[in-house]
């Protein structure tokens, strides 16, 4: 196992890419985990310096509508990204691979089905389903989880779908059931482990998708305003009219934020198809 | 030891929506068609054929890897094709296969110890550290000396000889009695290939095994076969004791087999059989298959297929010739 | 070739079919009844009485019948182009009310796409012809950043920059309010004037991938035969990519560019809202926010639609170019 991860390794590390966007989400899980620490004020304490205080030397990214200080609300706004962008995918890719497991090793009918499925699921509008079931529940940041959870499947039940096709073919499969592994092992001990990669390429790629939207819909106000998140912060921002007070920095900071860490997953995604894919590293 | 009777097993074509509409009957391919031998103990069976012929499926029919459409197989008597999962299992103990390929035989992701340790994990067998000293003497015995080196390495870091030993080892480790043998050496570069069969050889007598032997190479097979089938598009077209079958063949496919096995004497030109590229349409097909490629072909062969006629000497053929 | 057409027309009937049902499922799975749920969080947003609105409710969903025929009445309403009336808008009619805002949205989508398109494909096409080159590494990986870009924060800092701080673009809005227009001419140029900044935003998050998307259209028309044997005639290397590869691309990549479209539809929420353009994104924005159900269903709805539409076509232009596809069922 520590030889297969150690020249995997080595592949990615040839991504200049691959390696930026580790380091970028390596910096901001620190962000996320050590955010008591860093943060310089409580986030969430209004008024400890007058609304709008453009950035100076005790809040570097000044204050916003209600004079809460800009840089700690960042430091813990990256909880909630980072937080819901990987249970979304992780959710997703999950049942995603499960779906493609079950169709792809059990063929027929079962697959039929599901893959019909599958390209229905694929066309359905999310943001604007997220939107409308927000409206039911209530805003609630696990209204994203799930959505994007139960919805974004497709992708990787393809994917998964197609490589178990390929292994179930494969010698080592029919060497299993010759000595009496039954389905569940050779599913199990067999082809799960050997789709590891797609299912982690998988994850990441996803996670980008995950935490746009997740900002997006509390651009939009349909999350949980408990919680301190960059779409939140982008939000009321966009309410107060911080545009028309020139401040700029209750809104671009964290935006920029989004940015960054979906870029982080994207450039590690990239990275790690390289690694997957040996055929496009030529290109 | 093994009895395979009136075995056939047709793959049939999936059908698109628009011919399902049209109730078009689905068409099949028969890649084992109405297939009976026998094989007694302690005996190693050639099974010949150029690729293509069914010998695989033939192969995965017996071990019940893949259902078979009709016939029957009986495996020390008893018919494992009404058996249920749980009964199967208990057969699997006893009949093996070794595949072709040694990389794709082995899972990628697991090690020797593990690969080795799942059939004793399926089936109960021993406790953990009793199997660690089986594998052990498993490993030693199929020559991977000594085994402590091999435990924990991942196939890909073996050589392809190797990797065959491994694959070997792992149908050894339940202990069995009837092993399939599919072409398994057939990947293998030559001067590891002698070491390999020479292992199959020294093995049979060490378990007292008895084999079915795949192949394309009739010289192969000449050398370790007690007994030879020639499998010719699904069927069964000629069988005997080796020696003879080379010496005399009858079916004229056989003999097309003999002349293309390489002569030591370059000066006996050979005359190369025509490949069976213009495939006759499987579907649809009556008479001798090998009718299109037979340089003996009759009127009759095109109309009706031969059934196998026994001979005397326990030979058996499938042609008109012989009727 | 038409059987193939009636599959993907079966299928999409059948995504749209479930997602009338995902709509009417929702307000009846949450607990207690639906009428009195959707009531309690809507009287404090609307000045009506609670008696006028569960006549409204009454008879939308119609409460008092079973199940079924609720659904029932629901499809029906739904096909006939019936999607209730607003409750922000009240007693505007939700069809009527998309189909004033939907112009705005499809004048800023089809912009976007029309300048992405354009220029996506010159870019992708030299891309494609120093394939390795630095342009297409810098393109690689701008694709990879315009993918993380949120559009919402990409309107923003065009709204900061060039409508706050040098004020050359109007801060948001369609068109400027209180204006009387002495021509066409005059509303049109005060319309794009508007659109200007939404059309850039959606531009600049689209434009990479539809240039990515070129590029690899390119690169896989270059490996077929007919190049080889372009190459054999000894044309130049520039007369057989922009002949012969760039004109075989237009169809795949217009293709492509086509299932993306009811994707920048939904994008368009985003973008929309931060403008306050008045588009059907921002309209169920505002819906969110009033607790209006019926205009937010129907906004699904419609967004499913245009989903739905711009796949189909995708689907025919496919079919069109596929000859395997083609013939397929002719036999």
């Amino acid at each position: 196992m520590l030889r297969s991860i150690s020249s995997s390794w080595k592949q990615f590390s040839k991504s200049k890419l691959g390696i930026v966007g580790l380091v970028i989400i390596l910096i901001f899980v620190f962000m996320a985990v050590a955010a008591p620490i860093l943060s310089p004020y409580d986030p969430q304490a209004s008024f400890i310096a007058p609304m709008f205080t453009p950035p100076n030397s005790k809040h570097l990214l000044g204050t916003d509508d209600v004079g809460r200080d800009v840089l700690s609300q960042i430091i813990y706004g990256s909880r909630i990204s980072i937080m819901v962008g990987l249970l979304a995918a992780a959710v997703g890719t999950l049942l995603g691979t499960i779906i493609g497991l079950v169709s792809g090793y059990f063929g027929g009918i079962v697959d039929d089905i599901l893959m019909r499925i599958t390209d229905i699921f694929l066309i359905i509008p999310f943001i604007p389903l997220a939107i409308m079931f927000a409206l039911y529940v209530g805003p609630n940041i696990w209204n994203v989880v799930l959505i994007f959870g139960f919805l974004g499947w497709p992708p990787a039940a393809r994917q998964i779908r197609s490589l178990t096709l390929s292994l179930k073919e494969a010698q080592f499969i029919e060497a299993a059931r010759a000595i009496g592994a039954g389905n569940l092992r050779i599913v199990f001990r067999h082809i799960l482990p050997n789709t590891t990669g797609v299912i982690i390429a998988n994850v990441v790629s996803r996670t980008v998708f995950a935490i746009l939207a997740e900002a997006g819909l509390a651009f939009l106000g349909a999350s949980d305003p408990r919680n301190i998140s960059w779409g939140m912060m982008i939000f009321y921002a966009m309410r107060s009219g911080a545009i028309l007070y020139g401040a700029w920095w209750t809104y671009i900071p964290a935006g920029f934020c989004v940015a960054l860490l979906a870029c982080g997953f994207a450039f590690l995604g990239h990275g790690i198809t390289l690694v997957l894919n040996p055929r496009l590293r030529g290109r | 030891m093994l009895e395979v009777v009136h075995l056939s097993k047709y793959f049939i074509m999936r059908r698109g929506l628009l011919q399902y509409l049209r109730r078009e009957e689905p068409k099949c391919i028969r890649a084992v068609d109405d297939v009976s031998f026998k094989i007694d103990k302690g005996e190693i069976v050639g099974l010949v054929g150029e690729s293509g012929s069914g010998k695989t499926t033939l192969a995965r029919l017996i071990l019940r890897l893949l259902e078979p459409t009709s016939g029957k197989i009986f495996f020390e008597g008893q018919d494992i094709l009404s058996l249920s999962n749980d009964e199967m299992k208990e057969i699997r103990k006893k009949m093996q296969i070794v595949f072709q390929d040694p990389y794709g035989a082995l899972n990628p992701r697991m090690t020797i110890q593990k690969i080795l340790e799942e059939p004793l994990e399926v089936h109960s067998l021993y406790s953990p550290k009793e199997r660690i000293d089986i594998i052990k003497k498993m490993l030693k015995s199929v020559g991977l000396n000594p085994p402590e080196l091999f435990l924990d390495k991942y196939p890909h870091e073996l050589s392809g000889g190797q990797r065959q030993r491994v694959v070997i080892s792992r149908a050894l480790i339940l202990n069995p009695s009837f092993m399939v043998m599919d072409e398994p050496v057939s990947l293998l570069d030559a001067t590891v290939r002698t070491q390999i069969l020479d292992l199959i050889l020294r093995l049979k007598e060490e378990f007292n095994l008895t084999y079915l032997f795949i192949t394309h190479d009739l010289a192969l097979a000449r050398y370790i076969c007690n007994r030879i089938l020639v499998m010719y598009r699904g069927r069964i077209v000629e069988m005997g004791e080796t020696e003879q079958l080379i010496s005399e063949p009858l079916h004229p496919y056989t003999k097309m087999l003999i002349s293309a096995v390489p002569v030591p004497n370059p000066s006996i030109k050979i005359s190369l059989p025509p490949r069976a590229s213009e495939f006759v349409d499987v579907f649809t097909y009556q008479g001798c298959r090998f009718c299109a490629r037979c340089p003996e072909a009759t009127q009759l062969c095109q109309r009706e297929e031969p059934p196998l006629i026994s001979l005397e000497g326990g030979r058996s053929v499938a042609c008109w010739k012989y009727k | 070739m038409i059987g193939y057409l009636i599959k993907k027309l079966i299928q999409y009937f059948i995504v749209f079919f479930i997602i009338l049902v995902v709509i009417f499922a929702l307000p009846r799975l949450m607990p207690g009844n639906p009428a009195d749920y959707l009531i309690s969080s809507t009287t404090l947003t609307i000045g009506e009485t609670s008696e006028i609105l569960r006549m409204q409710l009454i008879e939308r969903f119609g409460l008092n019948k079973s199940v079924t025929e609720q659904f029932m009445l629901f499809i029906a309403n739904t096909f006939s182009g019936y999607l209730g009336v607003s409750w922000r808008y009240f007693p505007k009619e939700v069809f009527t009310l998309i189909m004033e805002r939907l112009p705005w949205t499809m004048l800023i989508v089809v912009l976007s796409r029309i300048i992405s398109l354009f220029l996506g494909y010159f870019v992708g096409i030299i891309a494609a012809w120093k394939r390795g080159g630095k342009m297409d590494i810098t393109l690689q990986t701008l694709g990879l950043v315009s993918m993380s870009l949120p559009s919402f924060w990409v309107a923003l800092v065009l709204l900061t920059i060039f409508a706050f701080y040098i004020p050359i673009f109007p801060l948001g809005g369609a068109l400027e309010a209180g204006k009387i227009y002495k021509s066409i001419w005059d509303f049109i140029s005060d319309a794009l004037y508007h659109a200007a900044l939404p059309v850039i935003t959606l531009s600049i998050v689209t434009f990479f991938l539809d240039a990515l998307i070129m590029r690899n259209t390119m690169l896989e028309i270059l490996g077929e035969d007919f190049i080889l044997t372009a190459e054999a005639k000894g044309l130049k290397d520039r007369t057989i990519m922009i002949n012969h590869a760039a004109r075989n691309a237009v169809l795949p990549f217009i293709t492509g560019a086509l299932m993306s479209f009811g994707l920048l539809v939904t994008g368009a929420i985003f973008v929309e809202t931060a403008f306050s353009y008045p588009g059907i994104g921002m309209l169920l924005a505002e819906s969110f926010f009033s607790r209006d159900f019926p205009t937010a269903q129907g906004i699904l709805i419609i967004t499913s639609l245009i989903f739905i539409v711009s796949n189909f076509l995708a689907d025919i232009i496919y079919m069109w170019l596929d000859p395997r596809i083609r013939l397929m069922g002719s036999r």
